[in-house]
């Protein structure tokens, strides 16, 4: 029971032993105020019911409210002492069923679903341009969500809303719950543990990786680069495809495959049996058996990949002699520059350091935007403006609000969104005498879309990952849930001809390729995961040294 | 019955502190009403926006006039003791009660929608309508409004009787719209039911909304929601009534067997 209930069943608990003892002096007080006492406890209930909301397992309480309004009517001391304990045993019930009905303060995840749904089909702004066929999705989705709501099952509603959700490709569309409910939801659909993740090479071999020392994996010979053949008796293709749900929207498809091989780690039974190339060259086959939930090896695995310099927002590293790092974890200064769009502080501070790094001789900047979260655009204009050559340039354009009809106006012949006001800042060129990297990954999204789209089109600039960034990059707003938020993309971010700026349409392709694609190999995996190596930076400094 | 009526009316005419009241709640919502001034600079608030934005803050404000009218109407023959003359005179209780309690109620809501329309009307003729909200949305909501009003109106009759000292229950006819209508808006943001007056007076007053910055100036694009689903317009008619007849009733049989000293 929730501490609300538990609070309003205790004072009616109170109400019915106080009014009861009262009875014999409220009899015969000619004043009615005593009378008056038998109404309040309906009253307080109702003033509890109107803040907390109404839940049927409840009823014992209200009724028992109720029953002592009765009191106000009949003045007989017996029949008064009567309708209290009738109220009190009510309660007492009351209390019972609230405590053994799975659908107690159960929120109505259907309700939330159509809710949702509806706010999404009116606001979201890429519908068109994904090709979203919105009947489908409710078909698909709405009988699942009456299911959930049926059995109450909070964890499986987490589940389709990420399924959902992950339906549009959207870094932006996202469902989020609390941290409980969400690592619930992760452990079921994630599947199980047996000690090692999987993941596809850039020639299509799949190979162990984040292997667990001294589980039976490794026991058996198993180690990061093992290559597996099968995985439950069949390819480690087909075994993903029982995965339940992904991890990602993945807006672009390359990115998705990228991670192949990783969910079909988690699907099996309470042991599974997988083929690999022992290190003899020879097939093996191994029995592994389930060490508990697949979420956190999954996690870890991801956490190893998308790992970028370690320190604070906006931090500097020295590289090497020639080389420095500027380390951006998100797109945000301080939550005053963040509100008032103001970020001259900061740009003075990278300004002084660029300089001070011009004069000592350092030709090389890395701008590492791995696993960049997003944040402020002034924030990125103060950035770009510092590294872009001298001039004026555009960063994006807004979209044009049409009150009337509620939404951003469209022209009727293209389709398009109608082009408003242009985002402009000047360029300053500090680092026109040197080279700049960018590194990013799938987790850099967003405003770190944005930077990346911005700065790879100059020169001296070359974008670096294993993936391409995530490419989702429009206005968000969020729809709070009685269960979780729901965010999404309703604000059109366009370029100067009115296409949308940086997310993927229905192709899902990438806006924003790399100029080079870091390859996944063997390599690569012992460097990251035997000897956790920054793979992407030290192969940033070696492209760097080459040029 | 209708001779009470009267006598309550004739009372009201010829006692100054109603009007008084009207013309401090009227001040009151002018202050809100005809747009923000600050260092000299006056900042243009169209009448939407001014809903929008502060349309419940106008509604608790006006129906502080409705309560402190309820609060004079029927508890300030408690205060000087007339109210025992009115019952020797040969009246019957329930003849006074609810002769008291029509004054009220009529009084009250027609009070209210005055101390409502007039700076909002002023509003409207100084700075136009706007253009962010549905007028037939907004209407169908405030002429709702009404029945919320009422049952809060019904809740004062009650207490007046209980507490039979007109100046507490004025007291409380501004601290209750006023100061705990603003606070159960701070503390209870999402709660709308019907089951309370005010908490119904947000649900019908504040618009559901969503806003977002565009990207090239950080300008705010704010979109309100004025329909009202059939749903919500019979559980406000209904728990209006309901809850209001309940207090109505509460208060008379409270009345019948009170013991005038």
């Amino acid at each position: 029971m929730i501490y609300a209930d538990i609070f309003l069943t205790v004072l009616e608990l109170a109400f019915a032993a106080g009014l009861y003892a009262l009875a014999i002096y409220a009899e015969k007080a000619l004043n009615p105020f005593w009378r008056i006492l038998y109404a309040i406890p309906l009253i307080v209930c109702g003033v509890a019911t109107a803040i907390t909301g109404y839940e049927i397992s409840m009823i014992g309480v209200y009724i028992g409210a109720a029953l002592m309004l009765t009191g106000f009517i009949m003045e007989e001391k017996r029949t008064r002492q009567a309708e209290c304990v009738m109220a009190a045993v009510c309660m007492v019930l009351s209390v019972l069923v609230c405590n053994v009905n799975p659908g107690y303060r159960a929120p109505d995840y259907v309700a939330d679903f159509k809710r949702a749904f509806a706010e999404l089909k009116t606001h979201y702004v890429l519908a068109e341009y994904k090709g979203i066929n919105w009947d489908a999705l409710y078909e698909e989705y709405l009988p699942q969500f009456k299911e959930a709501d049926k059995v109450h099952d909070e964890v499986e509603n987490a589940i389709l809303w990420r399924k959902f959700t992950y339906e549009f490709h959207d870094g932006h569309v996202q469902y989020s719950t609390s941290e409980n409910i969400g690592g619930l939801a992760c452990d079921r659909y994630y599947g199980n543990d047996y000690g090692l993740s999987v993941m596809m090479l850039n020639d299509g071999k799949y190979v162990a990786v984040n292997v667990e020392k001294d589980s039976e994996a490794a026991k058996a010979g198993i180690h990061n680069g093992t290559m597996i053949t099968e995985w439950g008796g069949r390819s480690v293709e087909e075994s993903e495809k029982n995965a339940e749900v992904s991890f990602a929207a993945f807006p672009v498809e390359e990115n998705e495959k990228f991670y192949k091989g990783i969910l079909a780690a988690g699907v099996g039974g309470e042991q599974v049996s997988i083929t690999y190339i022992g290190d003899d060259g020879k097939e093996k086959k191994a029995e592994l058996k389930k060490l508990g939930a697949y979420t956190k090896r999954m996690h870890g695995t991801l956490d190893i990949l998308h790992m970028g310099l370690e320190g604070d927002n906006l931090s500097w590293h020295h590289i090497d002699d020639n080389t420095e790092c500027l380390r951006i974890k998100q797109m945000m200064y301080d939550s005053e520059s963040y509100n008032n769009g103001d970020h001259s502080k900061m740009e003075q501070e990278i300004k002084s350091r660029i300089l001070e790094l011009k004069q000592s001789g350092i030709d090389n900047l890395v701008i590492d935007l791995r696993s960049n979260g997003g944040g402020s655009p002034q924030f990125i204009m103060a950035i770009a403006g510092l590294l872009a050559p001298k001039g004026e340039h555009v960063y994006a354009y807004d979209g044009v609000w049409d009150n009337d009809n509620k939404e951003f106006k469209k022209d009727p012949d293209t389709g398009k969104y109608v082009v408003g006001e242009g985002l402009m800042f000047e360029g300053e060129d500090l680092w026109g005498h040197g080279q700049i990297v960018i590194l990013v990954n799938s987790e850099t999204v967003s405003a770190g879309d944005h930077l990346t789209k911005m700065m790879g089109e100059y020169e001296n600039v070359t974008v670096i990952g294993f993936t391409e960034s995530m490419s989702s990059g429009q206005g968000v707003r969020a729809a709070v849930l009685s269960e979780g938020q729901l965010s999404y993309s309703a604000i059109p971010v366009l370029t100067a001809d009115g296409e949308i700026f940086v997310d993927t349409d229905k192709s899902r392709k990438s806006t924003i390729p790399l100029d080079v694609k870091v390859p996944f190999d063997e390599k690569a995996v012992h460097a990251v995961f035997d000897e956790g190596r920054d793979y992407i930076l030290d192969y940033a400094v070696e492209y760097l040294k080459e040029r | 019955m209708k001779n009470l009526i009267k006598s309550q009316l004739y009372q009201l005419r010829k006692e100054t502190i109603s009007i008084t009241f009207l013309i401090v709640i009227i001040i009151m919502e002018f202050t809100t009403a005809i747009g923000e001034t600050s260092f000299g600079m006056e900042t243009t608030i169209t009448a939407d926006t001014l809903l929008a934005e502060n349309g419940h803050y106008l509604v608790l404000v006006a129906m502080a006039f409705g309560l402190l009218l309820t609060a004079q109407v029927c508890g300030s023959d408690f205060n000087d003791r007339t109210a025992n003359y009115e019952l020797m005179s040969g009246h019957l209780r329930r003849d006074v009660y609810f002769s008291k309690a029509v004054i009220s109620l009529i009084g009250g809501v027609m009070g209210t929608v005055v101390a409502f329309f007039v700076p909002f009307m002023f509003n409207v003729a100084r700075w136009g309508w706007g253009t962010d909200l549905d007028v037939k949305g907004v209407l169908i909501r405030y002429l709702l409004l009404i029945f919320p009003v009422f049952r809060i109106i019904c809740e004062f009759i009650f207490l007046s009787f209980l507490i039979k000292n007109s100046y507490v229950v004025m007291a409380m006819g501004f601290i209750v719209p006023i100061g705990l209508g603003q606070s159960v808006a701070g503390y209870f943001p999402y709660c709308k039911s019907v089951l309370l007056g005010l908490t119904n007076i947000y649900k019908l007053a504040v618009f559901p909304s969503w806003m977002g910055y565009t990207v090239a100036d950080l300008k705010y694009v704010y979109v309100y929601d004025t329909s009202l689903s059939l749903e919500d317009i019979i559980l406000t008619v209904v728990a209006s009534l309901a809850i209001g007849s309940f207090f109505l009733w509460l208060g008379y049989q409270y009345f019948k067997n009170d013991d005038m000293r």
